[in-house]
């Protein structure tokens, strides 16, 4: 009894944590733009991080290594070095974005001034991430995520044309657009495939110690969590594709994405949705901050773990810290988070690549896995994905040059 | 490192956009009508919620504000730009439309709480919208 509880809470905190300000901007750009048709993106992209983050926390529990480790093992330290300056640059456009994401939430909620609450912000979860316990941090913030399925109603109130959503679970395109349409497929892959969250996850089993044990809690809380958090995505772009696209809003603000719940469902709906962004993105902004410090400490072997005292491992404590003050830095410039979002989301996509392959290539390796080495199915759509990840790599610039972010 | 270089460069450059004080094209000022629109649009949608009693104070205060500064700027853009022929007189009334949007959700920020003048607002922007649909084309 007390694992399935086990089970259901970390269920809980993976569908609360699964959006992050990513999520939330590409989504519901990709609905207003171009209304149901990338439904299927989602799916596609659900299923990638499912195969990916299963992959990955099982080497973790059977190696007791997360992937920045196995990537410095494996592509050497030149390549993983350029693996890491890529990773911590997009990791750091992605901290500064979620700070803002929680400024801009606050700001909405409480009226006070936006740089103001920057700094709040950034104090809160500095405060947050000293104090408590790896645990609780996943959970409080995992929960207070799980407001954003007011979504999921808000999209029904909204009554989409569910035709439209059925025919755009299937891929095809009847957009004039076509690069448009390229465009929000590959940042729709990057917003649902996003490195540090198989950077976070890794660590996270280390963090809390699961063993060949915990491979089944392991294979629910990817396949059960990360698939019941994919509904809150395909929630947001309905309920784009419903109310916004008819009126040719395009969405450029973070209270667009309360309105589309306060539209159906009144104050109960904005305030629920701006309590889950807050939540939302603010642990995917704790998140992102442990996440670069992980791939520094492990890329330079250095003692690291949120359940070591700052005092047990110093430098990582550091570096959390440095890249939480380089965040603060960069959105206390006054540039838009929402903007600063779609370079993240797009910039990280060409970083995948640095990111799965090593996965994949340890997870091959009997040495390290034992009998726990991947199976057909795990290598079938691990390859399958490795293709599609090279694909969208190579093609995220210069579509969003040329779309000018999806623009046309 | 030459293409980390090139990256950190389009992370600055691109930010940037285009300015106001150029020339505008045809598809330029099209583009800022259907920007416009989604603006007029969005503050209806905004004013619905407090003529109804269905939204926070807040709220409508502070992201009025925001869809008002972005059409400010739009309207900044346009005034300051320069086209040719037709093309001139579309920029003219796109610059004027921008105005009126900003003057009108500058209106609803600045008394959130009043329900009538929200639903007035809110009808204003309306055609507003539907004004900036039919002249982007």
């Amino acid at each position: 009894m007390r694992k399935v509880f086990q089970i259901a809470l970390g269920i809980l905190a993976a569908i609360g944590g699964f959006v992050d300000i990513g999520d939330l901007v590409f989504n519901v750009e990709a609905g207003a733009t171009l209304g149901y048709q990338l439904l299927w993106v989602i799916v596609v992209g659900v299923v990638g991080i499912i195969v990916y983050s299963e992959m990955c926390g099982r080497v973790a529990a059977v190696s007791n290594r997360p992937v920045f480790d196995a990537i410095r093992e494996r592509l050497g330290f030149g390549v993983g070095f350029g693996a890491l300056v890529a990773s911590q640059i997009v990791n750091l456009m992605t901290l500064a974005a979620e700070v803002g994401g929680v400024a801009l939430a606050l700001e909405l909620l409480s009226g006070l001034p936006y740089r103001v609450l920057i700094a709040l912000g950034v104090a809160a979860l500095a405060v947050v991430i000293w104090v408590a316990p790896f645990e609780w941090i996943e959970r409080i913030f995992g929960y207070g995520g799980l407001a954003l399925l007011v979504f999921a109603v808000a999209a029904i109130k909204l009554h989409p044309d569910w035709g439209a959503v059925a025919t755009g679970l299937v891929p095809h395109g009847t957009s004039s657009d076509k690069l448009v349409y390229a465009y929000f497929t590959v940042g729709l892959l990057g917003a649902a495939m996003t490195p540090y969250e198989v950077y976070f996850y890794s660590s996270g089993v280390v963090e809390e110690g699961w063993t060949p044990k915990d491979l089944g809690l392991n294979r629910a809380n990817a396949i059960i969590g990360y698939s019941l958090g994919g509904t809150l995505s395909l929630a947001l772009m309905i309920g784009a594709a419903a109310l916004y696209q008819p009126l040719g809003v395009e969405p450029a603000f973070i209270g667009t994405v309360a309105l589309g719940a306060q539209v159906p469902l009144g104050t109960i709906g904005l305030l629920l949705t701006l309590v889950g962004i807050l939540f939302a993105v603010g642990g995917a902004a704790i998140d992102t901050c442990f996440s670069g410090a992980y791939n520094m400490a492990q890329f330079f072997g250095w003692e690291w773990g949120k359940q070591r005292r700052p005092a047990g491992a110093p430098r990582f404590t550091l570096a959390w810290i440095v890249l939480l003050a380089l965040a603060l830095l960069v959105i206390m410039t006054g540039v838009d988070p929402v903007l600063v979002t779609e370079y993240a989301v797009i910039f990280s996509v060409v970083a995948l690549p640095l990111t799965y392959i090593p996965i994949l290539l340890v997870a091959n390796d009997r040495a390290y896995m034992g009998r726990y080495v991947n199976g057909r199915a795990a290598n079938a759509f691990g390859l399958l994905y490795l293709v599609v990840i090279l694909l969208v790599s190579i093609t995220a610039i210069p579509l969003m040059i040329v779309t000018h972010q999806g623009q046309g | 490192m030459l293409r980390l270089g090139l990256l950190l460069g389009l992370l600055v450059l691109l930010p940037s956009g285009c300015g106001g004080g150029g020339s505008v094209s045809q598809t330029d000022v099209q583009k800022q009508f259907e920007a416009i629109q989604s603006l007029a649009a969005e503050g209806a949608l905004v004013a619905d919620g407090a003529a109804d009693d269905r939204s926070t104070d807040v709220f409508v205060r502070v992201h009025s504000g925001y869809l008002n500064r972005a059409a400010g700027k739009v309207a900044t853009e346009l005034s300051s730009a320069r086209a040719s022929g037709t093309v001139d007189g579309k920029r003219v009334r796109a610059a004027r439309l921008a105005t009126h949007v900003a003057d009108r959700l500058a209106t609803l920020a600045g008394d959130p709480g009043d329900s009538a003048g929200a639903r007035r607002i809110g009808a204003q922007l309306r055609v507003d919208a539907a004004l900036a649909k039919r002249l982007a084309g």
